[in-house]
């Protein structure tokens, strides 16, 4: 099979899936096979890249012309790459989790829920092979608003709630910002494509280099900085199936994902890096990750709190693409992945605890972990990759961001991500310290029952928080892996 | 691939990994392996050989055998065959992975040949001794472990950034001698200071160790300090400033020691006094100095290990550890009495480690300074003082107060772990010249010279007046000993009570001026009773941002002092 196809295949197919769930929706088992054969498929499908990649193929196809100079078209390279594989991964641990989760929980509306998840996951992997800005853009918007279903999933007035929270923030600010911002681009350079050392270079200086590239990070909402990150601890009253995959994994690094592409294959590192006037960039991503842990530090409501969580853990990747030096966008890169994993666990373990024992709030977990100890384990894991401590995957990207700072010459970036890791500590590791070490609330003498989620989403949790550990040692050749899409610029090491 | 090519920390944490899953009596067996286990492996490990693995650009070294990795790496083997015994018959699964992979790791940082290997093992001793730390599940312990978790992590990650920074300036991973007079080398001191429990930044030792079981107590003991004080004899020997640092150490630990009334508080005041001759010794940084260090480091981790097993013993009889409490313990508990005496004389007494490490020290100290060589004879006297005769005589002679309950039996498994140490020790003592044959650098040396003897004879006497006099002052009977403040003072309560504290006076003036006298009484009743009362200026505890807050402001006061 031609790479080529392949590209479009990996968004046929969960488009395919979507109208397989819709049509088996009478049979939940059948349902839920289909959207298994689909996910397994599509991993396969691209993770066969993968080497093609590795061996420096970078295939393109027009999907259709628009008009002369204007495309709809795919284009592969190691980000999307990258980006497309932790996302059809993700899918298959997360389908299994949902099994468990949406059973478990007795919730309604099944088919509508996998069928729009397919439907997400198809728009997410044309984001990530997305061939230039206009083809990024469309998908990003069909990834918007497939995704607003899920949000209102519950279709309670919170639910609905959040979801005009969610669709209002997410569509203005792509509409009102992000398309200008396009449009702009275009009238500069005359191209919308992705090239490598980027196409403004040269063409864009001074104050507007800087509007425009304002115009980008706060049109891209998906991307949370600060203050268009709202959006997101509204969309947690969605299922937390949802929640993980999608707020945590697919639409959130869709917005960081953009935003490094942007950076990198539109503005090219060599304008950031050079241009003062685009340094506003790092500060507003510091004082993001800083203030958003702050907040996450009152937030009682779990999953509110890794909500904010998340908030400040995509800026640590909007860092490393501001600093504009080659490490510090290879460490954005390795930190969507390792992120991806640490989260994901994290979200599963707060759907696991709803599930198992309908229990929301942080102050009523002590003692829990007695009652679900592998959740609490792997949650503890979990947690420990995103504070970003050895021997878990997410030691390394946080090092590589300081690298990329230090290269930079931004030191004081240094400071702030130390001061962020242990506020990370402050607020992430009580909940498993508590968990493990008091007794639960009105539990009787004796050893505590154990009491753990359906075991698919146990299974499901292991995976991710397993994940955790075997990226902290193929990190090494992830960002090898990723190398070359900073290498025109600087060479690394 | 054949097995010496496993770093030995790997060995240890897979070990760790499989101790969760097992049953009591095969995990306590996997426990007591593992140590041996690691041992041999390294006595195959050819000296100089290394371990290397490729990662971003650099080249890991896994592991590194050379004279000075191998005596911490064989001392850490012993203290965690000794922990293992000692805590035999604790039934706690986690306690028994934590004790596994916290040796492992901090044998895995000593034989770390680069600074970011370094850091993860530095990482990981910071991650599962927090476990112990929290293991009684006392409120009081996961207060203590939240803290003692941020100041560890904080240690890490000064130590990444500093590394980060040294890395970029291109000068490499390679873990060698720093200079501490850059950015990189002052953040990467600090990270080592905060884990050697320097002068203020060390007050997280006091605060945690106490609070651990007393098995636990026993296994953080030997580790973290001492992997702290290897990285500084690595990468700043001969750094001028911590001859100073150590000194105040020795004798400012030593004054908190006194007054502490909590028994293994007293003794991890003490450990951070005797840790300072390590880090006089690694100050002055000449060969004689660091083996030095390394003798010390030994003896230090057998004696004080030793000294907090018969702590731990107490308690274990007794159900207290307040030294004003007990008393005359020696007709009951004749045996751990009998360790007690072995544990003082290891300390400083001839014939044992104790004093074959001091010995060396001292002499290297004398080469710089006769006033250095009397700071350490003095905090050598203190430590003969306190703890070790308030231990013998206050614990176990003394009857000066009233005799608590009929105690539980100690585990027949904690002497044996006693016996252990004390054969240690006494080996070493025997054999000096064997023992200073192992040192990293060679030492030409005998301790057992008349003048040597002389002076460690005068200083035993001062020792003793000195605690008669305490006897006479601090210690009579009903005294009420107050611990002095210590700097973590500033990140528990400090500023923030102060602020609530004007904050209230202002409200109450403000109240008081527009409501005459009756509201100015009620105010003074009502600061007096604030001041004094339960909630009052030390009696509050602290949240855990605003812990990383302080936590925070005070390395920032470090670093303005130290750049100054």
């Amino acid at each position: 099979m031609t790479p080529e196809l392949q590209l479009q295949l990996a968004v046929l197919l969960p488009l395919a899936g979507m109208i397989g769930i819709a049509l088996a929706g009478r049979s939940p088992n059948l349902r839920e096979t289909v959207t298994f054969i689909i996910a397994i498929a599509n991993a396969v499908n691209v993770w066969t890249l993968v080497p093609k990649v590795v061996a420096g193929a970078r295939p393109e196809v027009v999907l259709f012309t628009i008009m002369p100079g204007l495309d709809l078209k795919f284009a592969l390279e190691p980000l999307g790459m990258m980006f497309a594989a932790v996302a059809a991964t993700l899918w298959i641990v997360n389908s299994i989790y949902s099994v468990g989760y949406m059973r478990g929980n007795k919730e309604v509306r099944q088919t509508r829920f996998y069928a729009c998840f397919a439907l997400s996951i198809a728009a997410a992997l044309g984001i990530a092979f997305a061939g230039n800005l206009l083809t990024l853009f469309i998908f990003y918007e069909i990834l918007t608003l497939s995704t607003y279903p899920l949000v209102v999933h519950k279709e309670t007035d919170e639910a609905r709630r959040g979801g005009r929270t969610y669709l209002g923030i997410l569509i203005a600010t792509s509409i009102g910002l992000q398309l200008p911002a396009i449009i702009w681009t275009w009238n500069l350079t005359g191209t919308l494509d992705f090239a490598p050392g980027g196409t403004l270079a040269g063409k864009v200086q001074g104050i507007s280099a800087g509007v425009l590239l304002a115009l980008y990070m706060y049109g891209i909402g998906k991307a949370a900085l600060m203050p268009i990150h709202k959006w997101l601890p509204a969309a947690m009253v969605a299922p937390t199936p949802v929640s993980a995959l999608l707020h945590a994994v697919a639409v959130v690094k869709a917005g960081v994902f953009t935003v490094i592409k942007v950076i990198v294959y539109v503005f090219g590192l060599d304008l950031i890096s050079s241009e003062p006037s685009t340094n506003w960039l790092v500060y507003a991503a510091c004082i993001t990750l800083t203030l958003a842990s702050l907040i996450a530090m009152r937030q009682d409501n779990l999953k509110r709190r890794l909500a904010y969580s998340t908030v400040s853990q995509l800026s640590y990747v909007i860092l490393g693409a501001a600093l504009g030096t080659a490490m510090g966008v290879v460490g954005a890169g390795l930190h969507i992945v390792m992120h991806a994993a640490g989260k994901i666990t994290l979200f599963f373990c707060a759907g696991a605890i709803y599930v198992a024992l309908h229990k929301t709030e942080i102050s009523d977990m002590k003692g829990i972990g007695r009652i679900m100890p592998v959740t609490m384990a792997c949650f503890a894991i979990g947690a420990l990759s995103v504070i970003g401590l050895p021997p878990l995957g997410g030691s390394w990207s946080k090092m590589l961001l300081m690298v990329g700072a230090a290269d930079a010459g931004f030191q004081i970036v240094i400071g702030v991500l130390i001061l962020s890791s242990l506020l990370n500590v402050a607020y992430l590791l009580p909940i498993p310290l508590h968990g493990f070490l008091y007794r639960p609330a009105g539990a009787p003498e004796g050893p505590v029952a154990i009491k753990e989620a359906p075991l698919p989403c146990l299974i499901a949790i292991v995976i991710t928080a397993s994940l955790c550990v075997v990226l902290f040692f193929t990190a090494g050749q992830i960002v090898e892996f990723l190398q070359p899409i900073a290498t025109p610029v600087a060479p690394a090491g | 691939m054949s097995w010496t090519e496993i770093p030995t920390g790997l060995i240890f944490c897979l070990g760790g990994v499989l101790a969760l899953l097992l049953p009591q009596v095969p995990r306590k067996l996997l426990l007591l392996a593992l140590p041996l286990l690691a041992a041999w492996q390294l006595l195959q490990v050819p000296d100089g050989a290394t371990i290397e693995a490729p990662l971003f650009g650099v080249t890991l070294q896994l592991l590194r055998l050379d004279g000075l990795s191998a005596v911490w790496a064989f001392a850490f083997c012993a203290a965690a065959l000794i922990g293992a015994v000692y805590q035999a018959h604790v039934r706690n699964r986690y306690e028994d992975a934590a004790l596994a992979i916290y040796a492992g790791a901090a044998i895995g940082a000593v034989l770390a040949g680069d600074l970011l290997t370094l850091f993860v093992w530095w990482e990981i001793t910071a991650v599962t001794s927090v476990v112990l730390v929290v293991a009684p599940g006392t409120e009081t312990a996961i207060r203590a472990g939240m803290r003692y978790l941020l100041v560890q992590i904080a240690s890490g990650v000064l130590l990444l950034g500093g590394i980060v920074v040294h890395w970029r300036l291109g000068d490499g991973i390679a873990f060698d001698a720093l200079d501490a007079s850059t950015t990189a080398g002052l953040l990467i001191l600090l990270a080592f200071g905060i884990k050697a429990a320097f002068p203020l930044l060390g007050a997280w030792l006091s605060d945690a160790y106490p609070a651990a079981n007393p098995t636990g107590t026993v296994v953080l003991s030997a580790f973290t300090t001492k992997m702290a004080i290897y990285a500084l004899a690595r990468a700043f020997p001969g750094t001028e400033v911590l001859i100073v640092l150590g000194a105040v150490m020795v004798l400012a630990s030593l004054a908190y020691a006194i007054m502490e009334d909590d028994i293994r508080r007293m003794l991890a005041h003490s450990l951070n006094s005797q840790l300072g001759f390590m880090v006089v010794a690694v100050g002055i940084g000449t060969e004689l100095a660091i083996s030095a260090a390394a003798a010390q480091a030994v003896a230090h981790i057998l004696y004080k290990g030793l000294m907090f097993m018969v702590a731990g013993a107490v308690i274990v009889h007794t159900g207290t550890g307040q030294a004003s409490a007990l008393g005359g313990l020696a007709r009951r508990m004749p045996l751990t009495f009998a360790f007690c005496i072995a544990g003082v004389l290891a300390m400083s007494s001839p014939l044992f480690a104790g004093y074959a490490g001091k010995a060396l020290v001292t002499s290297a100290a004398d080469k710089v300074h006769w006033l250095l060589w009397l700071v350490l004879m003095a905090g050598a006297a203190g430590a003969f003082a306190v703890p070790g005769l308030k231990l013998v005589h206050g614990l176990f002679l003394a009857k000066d107060a009233t005799p608590v309950a009929e105690g539980r039996p100690v585990p027949a498994n904690m002497p044996v772990a006693m016996v252990l140490a004390t054969l240690a020790s006494l080996a070493i003592g025997l054999f000096p010249d064997r023992f200073y044959a192992l040192m990293p650098y060679p030492v030409s040396y005998d301790p057992n010279t008349v003048s040597h003897l002389l002076s460690t004879a005068v200083m035993l006497a001062i020792g003793a007046i000195f605690y008669a006099m305490l006897r006479k002052t601090v210690y009579w009977r009903g005294a009420d000993l107050r611990p002095l403040p210590e700097s973590d003072w500033f990140y528990r309560h400090g500023l923030q009570d102060i602020w609530r504290q004007v904050q209230d006076w202002a409200a109450e003036t403000s109240g008081a001026l527009t409501g005459g006298l009756k509201r100015w009484v009620l105010a003074i009743i009502g600061t007096a009773g604030r001041l004094g009362g339960p909630a009052g200026l030390l009696g509050k505890t602290v949240t855990p941002g605003a812990g990383v807050f302080w936590l925070t402001a005070m390395l920032g006061l470090y670093l303005l002092i130290f750049l100054a």
